[in-house]
């Protein structure tokens, strides 16, 4: 009790020894969440400012005689006249572990019920990006669990790597499954003895989502043990532009403080479209000239700085790395839109969804041809480079080929055997939400595919084949996947019994 | 509404017509001002053009003003000492403006153009609030 009356005395004692200087000013107009202020002549750009009511604000548009204010929060109460201060304090949010686990607003201000979040440390929600020099280059892999990624499109810690496809067709599903995946991963490696392990801390943004499907993405995360790795932070439809402009933002900084503390992280925008809307109805009201497709010139910029900030730190920076996955949705397959083929320059790569395939039932409802990663191959574990390296060449092989299956039998020997595989191989990578593999079990199904194991089995019992060679593995080879997960890397033994293993099996499920 | 940028360049060009030639408002002309564009309303905008030029004036007149609040005695050497140095920092002559301010609580709060300095009891009272929360 004498603790809080000391410390509170000393705190007036500071504060009363002080002068306070502040630049202030008056609401001209307020609106959907952003006020114009006259005077505020020293606020600075990205500035706290506050309002009456404990409201604040950020100092988005600096004019000559008005600032354009972006309110975060609640701020009906606001009205013309009210006064205006500015803070000396950049926008920043509360940063550290203490967020794991907490659902947030773009301010860092906990939504889930779940009490006050006792966070250390805060960081300015924006920030210029790590320079070139304390950069290197990603050499280090995210396991994101979904088979096709991992083989044909692998993702490095610190690489930004864009999920793009229309509405509805799993980009969502990709990210939380990497989500995920990162858990079980980091349960495993936290619980085990490798001194070097490194787990994966994840920040899940929504922006301008049903409040309904963000609790749903909440509840799935929960139910697979990966909320206690993970921050989620809310700015949904319903929340006000000023709001979900900052999110993104604002998660970004959170992630920071994991990758300058040395730790690694990965941040999913769900979504990017989202934002840049957002964003283009703030430029509106603010009225800056606007551009193509309505967005403001600087639309670009919004995008770039904050992808930016994606990085993977070299040692004598902390060893630490921000992963990205930004999401766009697209409308009816034109990623040659603005704002596409804005994210799609700024990023390392692209994972492309498309609605056609989903309806097949392929899903991931991965287009092989248009999906890339830049840079992600330097940081694929060697097992899957080896049993998975040729499998991007194989389907595309097949697509180009599968027009020509309906003449079934007239097709020569290579063709065929090109359509079998490829056939079998998109079954392969068939996988449900949520269910992200170990690498060591992917290595195994690709290995076998890879061997032509699956080429016996008929294309429409593929999914149940692959399934039981799963459970094959998990039950009676966790010695091998053990082996595997450890050397990462396939030798002559690891092979040979892989082989026995895989033959052993194959006589069981024939014999079914 | 808003004000347009077109709307912000014809509120600042009313402005400068209504200072004097010292650079300080001059009431006789913006009151001259108001009556012709009374007589000459634009199309469309008026409501907001004179509420811009208003705010336009007002932002002007503060500059040249040192808009001093307080509760409790403010004696005239210690106004005359506060003035004296707002006009060193601000490097100009400054107008005060004295009124009382009972919700100050006790102490002064000086304002020049959009600058405060406040070291009323209510501040720090309010700061304390903000530190703690
Ligand atoms: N691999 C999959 N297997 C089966 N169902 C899937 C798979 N991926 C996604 N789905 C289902 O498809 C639906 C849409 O998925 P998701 O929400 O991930 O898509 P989205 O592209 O993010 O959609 P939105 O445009 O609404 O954001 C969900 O019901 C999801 O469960
Ligand atoms: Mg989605």
């Amino acid at each position: 009790m004498s603790d809080i009356l000391e410390q509170i005395k000393a705190e007036i004692a500071r504060v009363s020894s002080a002068t306070q200087q502040a630049n202030v000013g008056r609401i001209t107009a307020v609106a959907d969440g952003v006020a114009h202020v006259s005077g505020l002549s020293r606020a600075m750009s990205n500035e706290m400012i506050s309002f009456p009511g404990d409201v604040f604000g950020m100092a988005l548009n600096l004019e000559e005689d008005e600032v354009g204010v972006v309110l975060l929060g609640e701020a009906s109460h606001l009205k013309e006249g009210d006064e205006a201060k500015t803070t000396g304090k950049l926008l920043s949010v509360p940063v550290g572990k203490e967020l794991l686990g907490r659902a947030v607003d773009a301010l860092g201000r906990p939504v889930d019920g779940k009490g006050p979040i006792a966070a250390k440390e805060n960081y300015p929600v924006e920030r210029i990006a790590p320079g070139i020099l304390p950069r290197k280059s990603v050499d280090q892999p995210i396991q994101t669990g979904i088979m096709a990624v991992d083989a044909m499109i692998p993702i490095g810690r610190g690489q930004r790597e864009l999920i793009i496809g229309d509405r509805s067709t799993g980009k969502t599903t990709i990210a939380t499954d990497t989500i995920i995946s990162q858990a079980a991963i980091n349960k495993k490696g936290i619980a085990g003895d490798d001194k070097n392990f490194r787990p994966v801390y994840s920040i899940y943004v929504a922006i301008g989502q049903k409040s309904a499907n963000i609790a749903r993405t909440i509840a799935l995360l929960e139910a697979h043990g990966a909320m206690q790795y993970t921050i989620v932070v809310v700015a949904s439809a319903a929340d006000n532009p000023s709001s979900q402009y900052i999110a993104p933002y604002a998660g970004c900084a959170m992630g920071e403080w994991f990758m300058r503390n040395g730790m690694d992280a990965l941040i999913v925008y769900d979504d990017l479209s989202k934002h840049a809307v957002a964003y283009r109805q703030i430029s509106l009201i603010l009225k800056r000239p606007a551009g193509r497709e309505a967005y403001p010139g600087d639309v670009f910029y919004l995008h770039s700085r904050l992808l930016e900030r994606a990085a993977r730190m070299r040692e004598q920076d902390g060893n630490g790395s921000l992963t990205a996955l930004p999401i766009i949705e697209t409308q009816a397959g034109d990623f040659s839109a603005y704002i596409p083929t804005n994210v799609i320059s700024i990023t390392d790569g692209q994972i492309y969804l498309e609605t056609d395939l989903f309806n097949q039932g392929v899903r991931p409802a991965l287009n092989v041809g248009l999906s890339v990663s830049r840079v992600g191959s330097s940081a694929q574990t060697k097992a899957v480079k080896q049993v998975g390296g040729k499998i991007k060449l194989q389907l595309a092989q097949y697509r180009e080929l599968a027009a020509f299956a309906q003449f079934g039998s007239d097709l020569d020997a290579r063709t065929k055997s090109t359509l079998d595989r490829g056939a079998r191989i998109i079954e392969l990578f068939k996988q449900p939400v949520a269910a992200p593999k170990p690498m060591e079990v992917e290595v195994a199904l690709l290995w076998a595919m890879h061997n032509g194991h699956f080429d016996k089995i008929a294309v429409k019992d593929m999914i149940r084949a692959a399934a039981s060679l799963e459970e094959y593995f998990k039950s009676t080879q966790t010695a091998l996947l053990g082996k595997i997960a450890e050397k990462k890397v396939l030798d002559d033994g690891l092979e040979g019994e892989l082989k026995a293993a895989v033959e052993q099996w194959s006589r069981t499920f024939g014999a079914e | 509404m808003v004000a347009t940028p077109a709307i912000k360049a014809t509120a600042r060009r009313l402005l400068a017509l209504s200072l004097d030639e010292q650079g300080a408002v001059s009431a006789e002309r913006a009151l001259e001002v108001i009556k012709v564009l009374e007589a000459n309303p634009p199309k469309r905008g008026l409501r907001v053009l004179l509420k811009t030029y208003a705010t336009y004036l007002e932002s002007h007149l503060t500059k040249t003003q040192a808009r001093i609040e307080h509760a409790g005695n403010l004696d005239a050497a210690a106004l005359q000492e506060l003035l004296t140095s707002l006009e060193q920092r601000y490097n100009r002559k400054l107008e005060p403006v004295v009124t009382e301010n009972p919700a100050l609580i006790a102490g002064v709060r000086a304002r020049v153009g959009d600058d405060v300095f406040d070291n009323s009891f209510a501040s720090t009272l309010q700061t304390l609030r903000q530190s703690l929360q």
